[in-house]
């Protein structure tokens, strides 16, 4: 090793520094130029997206390259924060912009953010014709982007979109089981529910569960005869338990009531759970069983079903629970009793 | 020459390599954190938009272990319940502290026993009793007989009622919005079982009701280096391995996890120094071994500010346990190593911390010796110093420097130019001594490691109330960054 | 909790409104873009807005400054909880009646009666419609200052 070889390398390193050190500058001073860009686009664009209805002047001002991507960021911001007339007035300005257009073009490109951006601005637009190109686009590896382009789907036509969506619902692992809740939800179960339900029905059993545990955004007469038709068919646990959820039918008590000793506690305690919504006095004694669980979430469920029961003494609930056999109910009982009065 | 020489070339050789080893490793993860950053960013544009208007957010249970905390606990529960997240719950766990942690949280909340049944899914001292505030029906608190932070954290997680649980440290200063960035890899992808974020320094900054409103540096020479420090420790040491699921580290400070899968592996360890790290490699080692896929997430947004060692007797300490608990979590889970369906975790991030962090000391305290001694004495000469000197303090002083860019590019925490200049001062002066102390500190830490290990392990764990090892009350809340 | 007490009509001293202060609206908001949008509905409303972007600012804006006409606020907020806020703001003197809007995201009714509970006046969800957010402004700032 010469004296020359490790001067060389270690100016390489000094050099390499210096280009650190002058980044870091560089970051600063671009980055405090972005915000003041944003902001100052802001203060022309704002007013102009927000004064809706009322009038649209002739002369919009000119919406250079660089504005593009803050400005398609703050008209999304608006899309997500409206509801109503102020987003079709969005939609007006944007195409008197030609942003139609300039998002087409950034759907065809690579940078993911810019590509996530035209799917977004596209539904918001409601723009069919990328149709074809958003459907191909929910099959993407990326599970963010695919959802981006499901949402975008419902948004220009929810109906049509839902045969695409469902079947990916059911199959795709990676995609959030909130954010499809909320996309489903914001749907509303007029457009969810009848093709929600049908699809659990199609899918195979297995996956059956993962479109199960969106019934809650489907009308219960829809909802109802599917999961009667599902829980004989299957045997696995989620399904069981999802099923269990939708019962909203005092006809249905009689099968609820057979899931009530199951193997599997997360089926039992969805079982209690219908009780409790449903049950009658009845159900007492078969609760009251059920306090030796051995699970404590069942315990805890069904002293509060024991409470919850129409008709029940309370008074029955507080002799049971200083005379029962078994200490872990009595604890239970004592617990959810407090929690009531709290 | 002396005589031995082809044994002093080889160790020259060996020794030298060995640091442009890490060098390049530390830069290799350099470069993947500057592009994780990129995408993470590329997304963020729409992920925004996403989560704004939908109540999405998973609910978490905070829970907080409390021994001997009674100047704290009260603000520090204050500041919690204002945090700005949908749903969570807040457990305080007062690991019978011999002080009045209790009785001032019983008065400032106005605390009233409450006949739970705690479920004890895990083993834990036992409890004592549980109180819940009227006036804040999200805040609980639990009275147990001590058993240390671990076993306290373990009855936190018994009573827990939601799926996630974050641990907290008693004096962490989190932001507002902490929650909502650490629990999204949980929403993005369901695979996730842990979760952590940056720490920073709060040392410098000014704190009003709990909260930092204005960030700052360090007055004090020691605070404003480890500043330097954290930001390399997190802004690549963790984040360059988010793509791989190499994440071996979260800080106890502050770390979300999913809650049935902890306590599938058994919960916290409690006869261990360093139990926030020894749970994430247990994770990996078990849920790996399964075949299960999970995923351990570094998401890369400041989450957390904590109150940085003043004194070096506290420093020091603070270390040397670091040490010892990083050894003893890889040792305790080193069946993970080149395992059958390891991945990256086995095969690349275990040995490459055994290598490059369990052993770094023993090779750069040596190389001082050896090189800087070797060169004052006339046994070594200029070339060999200088090229050890440019392995040693020229990459490092390079990679500080990269991890404020990266700080600059992604979050711009010191907004003045001027902070900027005193970290760059900084990275160098932490590259002239305040690394090389620590590095003695670290060969201590292993060394007591390895002797003490086997024969103290009974008395450690008698002992494993978390100020054991620790001088003040200070240095046992400073989580490992 | 005390909050519901204050949401019953109190004996307290008629606020003391100065026509200074009956075209002000103060904003708490944290978003950014929110804010502004807001605060532009209102200005154009013929309001003057004062914007405080956390919960310490709101705050601090409770004690230095007299009591607006309405307070337009999130319930999500940096630093303070806009439930803490709120039942601050009516126990502040001069404040206790000043109509509350609150805009929000948290669209569950448990959160929208927690709100009415602690007295608040209305309840905006977000996404909203920009128009009748100005509408339900002006009606409380009219409907008080009638009363």
């Amino acid at each position: 090793m010469t004296l020359s070889f490790v001067l060389s390398i270690g100016v390489a390193v000094g050099l390499l520094y210096v280009a650190v050190v002058a980044n870091l500058f560089l970051v600063r001073f671009r980055n405090s130029a972005h915000v003041r860009h944003r902001e100052q686009l802001e203060g022309v664009w704002l007013p102009l997206l927000a004064d809706g209805q009322e009038q649209i002047p002739t002369d919009l001002p000119p919406l250079r390259r660089r504005d593009l991507v803050p400005f398609l960021v703050l008209w999304n911001q608006l899309q997500e924060s409206f509801v109503g007339e102020a987003k079709s007035h969005l939609n007006t300005v944007a195409r008197r912009l030609g942003i139609d257009r300039t998002a087409h073009q950034l759907l065809q490109g690579h940078s993911l953010s810019r590509r996530l951006l035209a799917v977004s601005t596209l539904g918001h637009l409601g723009e069919r014709s990328v149709w074809n190109d958003l459907v191909r686009m929910t099959g993407d590896a990326d599970g963010l982007l695919s959802l981006a382009a499901a949402r975008a789907l419902t948004r220009i036509d929810a109906p049509a979109a839902m045969p695409v969506i469902l079947p990916l619902v059911a199959q795709r692992r990676d995609w959030s089981r909130n954010y499809v809740l909320g996309m489903l939800s914001e749907l509303g179960a007029d457009v969810v529910s009848r093709p929600l339900t049908e699809a659990a029905m199609r899918v195979p059993i297995e996956q059956a569960d993962r479109l199960l545990q969106y019934f809650s955004v489907a009308h219960v007469s829809d909802a109802v005869p599917v999961v009667r038709s599902i829980i004989t068919r299957t045997k696995n646990v989620e399904c069981l338990a999802a099923c269990l959820r939708v019962f909203a039918d005092v006809d249905d008590l009689d099968t609820v009531r057979e899931y009530l000793y199951h193997p599997s506690w997360q089926v039992r305690v969805q079982a209690v759970n219908v009780l409790a919504r449903l049950g009658s006095a009845r159900d007492f004694a078969a609760l009251a069983l059920l306090l030796t669980d051995a699970e404590w979430w069942v315990r805890y469920r069904t002293a509060r079903a024991m409470c919850a029961l129409p008709g029940v003494d309370m008074a029955r609930i507080q002799q049971l629970s200083t005379e029962h056999h078994d200490p872990f109910a009595r604890d239970m009982l004592v617990h959810v009793l407090a929690e009531a009065h709290a | 020459m002396i005589d031995g020489s082809p044994i002093r070339h080889a160790f020259e050789w060996i020794s030298l390599l060995y640091l442009l080893g890490i060098g390049v490793a530390y830069l290799t993860l350099d470069i993947v954190s500057f592009v994780v950053l990129w995408r993470h960013r590329q997304r963020q544009t729409l992920g925004r938009l996403y989560n704004r208007y939908s109540n999405l957010e998973l609910p978490v249970t905070l829970i907080i272990p409390a021994y001997n905390e009674e100047a704290t606990v009260v603000a520090t529960v204050r500041s919690l319940l204002q945090l700005n997240y949908a749903r969570f719950e807040i457990l305080v766990v007062n690991d019978g502290s011999a002080d009045r942690t209790l009785d001032v949280l019983k008065a400032a909340f106005d605390l009233q026993p409450f006949p739970e049944v705690v479920r004890r899914r895990l083993a834990t001292s036992p409890i004592r009793g549980v109180y819940r505030s009227p006036s804040h029906p999200e805040l609980k608190v639990i009275d147990k007989e001590n058993g240390g932070k671990a076993d306290a954290l373990n009855a936190g997680i018994n009573a827990a009622q939601y799926p996630l649980f974050c641990a907290l440290d008693a004096d962490g200063v989190l932001r507002p919005d902490s929650l909502q960035f650490v629990t999204r890899p949980f929403l993005d992808d369901p695979h996730t079982v842990a979760a952590g974020g940056i720490v920073r320094i709060a040392n410098g900054c000014d704190v009003v009701n709990g909260w930092i409103v204005r960030t700052g540096l360090p007055r004090r020479m020691l605070p404003l280096l480890q500043v330097v420090e954290y930001c390399r420790a997190f802004l690549f040491g963790r984040l360059g391995w988010n793509p791989f699921n190499g994440l071996l580290v979260i800080s106890g400070a502050f770390g979300v996890f999913h809650k049935e899968t902890v306590i599938e592996v058994g919960g916290y360890r409690r006869s261990t120094i360093g139990e926030d790290m020894e749970l994430v490699v247990r994770l990996h080692r078990l849920l790996s071994r399964q075949g299960r896929p999970y995923r351990v997430v570094f998401a890369p947004e400041p989450v957390c500010w904590t109150e940085a060692p003043e004194k070096l007797s506290t420093l020091r300490s603070q270390r040397i346990r670091w040490q010892r608990g990083l050894c003893e979590s890889l040792w305790l889970n080193r069946s993970l190593m080149f395992s059958r369906g390891g991945g990256a975790a086995g095969w690349v991030a275990f040995p490459f911390t055994v290598l490059f962090e369990c052993l770094s000391p023993i090779v750069e305290c040596l190389g001082w010796v050896y090189f800087g001694g070797g060169y004052i004495t006339g046994h070594v000469d200029l070339q060999l110093a200088l090229a050890f000197l440019l392995v040693n303090v020229g990459f490092g002083t390079l990679l500080s420097a990269s991890s404020l860019l990266l700080d600059e590019i992604s979050y711009h925490t010191y907004p003045r130019p001027r902070q900027i200049l005193v970290l760059l001062v900084a990275a160098v002066i932490e590259n002239l001594g305040y690394r090389q102390m620590t590095a003695y500190w670290r060969l201590v830490g292993l060394v007591q490691w390895i002797f003490g290990a086997r024969q103290s392990w009974g008395d450690m764990k008698r002992s494993a109330t978390w100020s054991s090892t620790m001088s003040s009350r200070e240095a046992s809340a400073v989580p490992r960054p | 909790m005390d909050a519901r007490a204050s949401s019953t009509p109190l004996p307290a001293p008629a606020p003391q409104l100065t026509p200074a202060n009956t075209r002000d609206v103060f904003v708490v908001e944290d978003d950014p873009i929110i804010a502004r949008l807001v605060g532009h509905l209102l200005t154009r409303g013929g309001y003057k807005v004062h914007h405080a972007a956390d919960g310490l600012r709101a705050q601090a804006m409770l004690t230095s400054s007299p009591c607006p006409a309405v307070v337009v606020m999130d319930v999500m907020l940096p630093y303070v909880s806009g439930f803490e806020l709120i039942s601050q703001i009516r126990k502040t003197p001069g404040w206790e009646r000043v109509p509350v809007i609150v805009l929000t995201s948290k669209s569950q009714e448990s959160d929208i009666l927690r709100a009415f509970d602690s007295g608040v006046n209305d309840y905006v969800v977000k996404p909203f419609r920009p128009e009748e957010l100005v509408a339900r402004v002006r009606r409380l700032a009219e409907g008080w200052r009638a009363a």
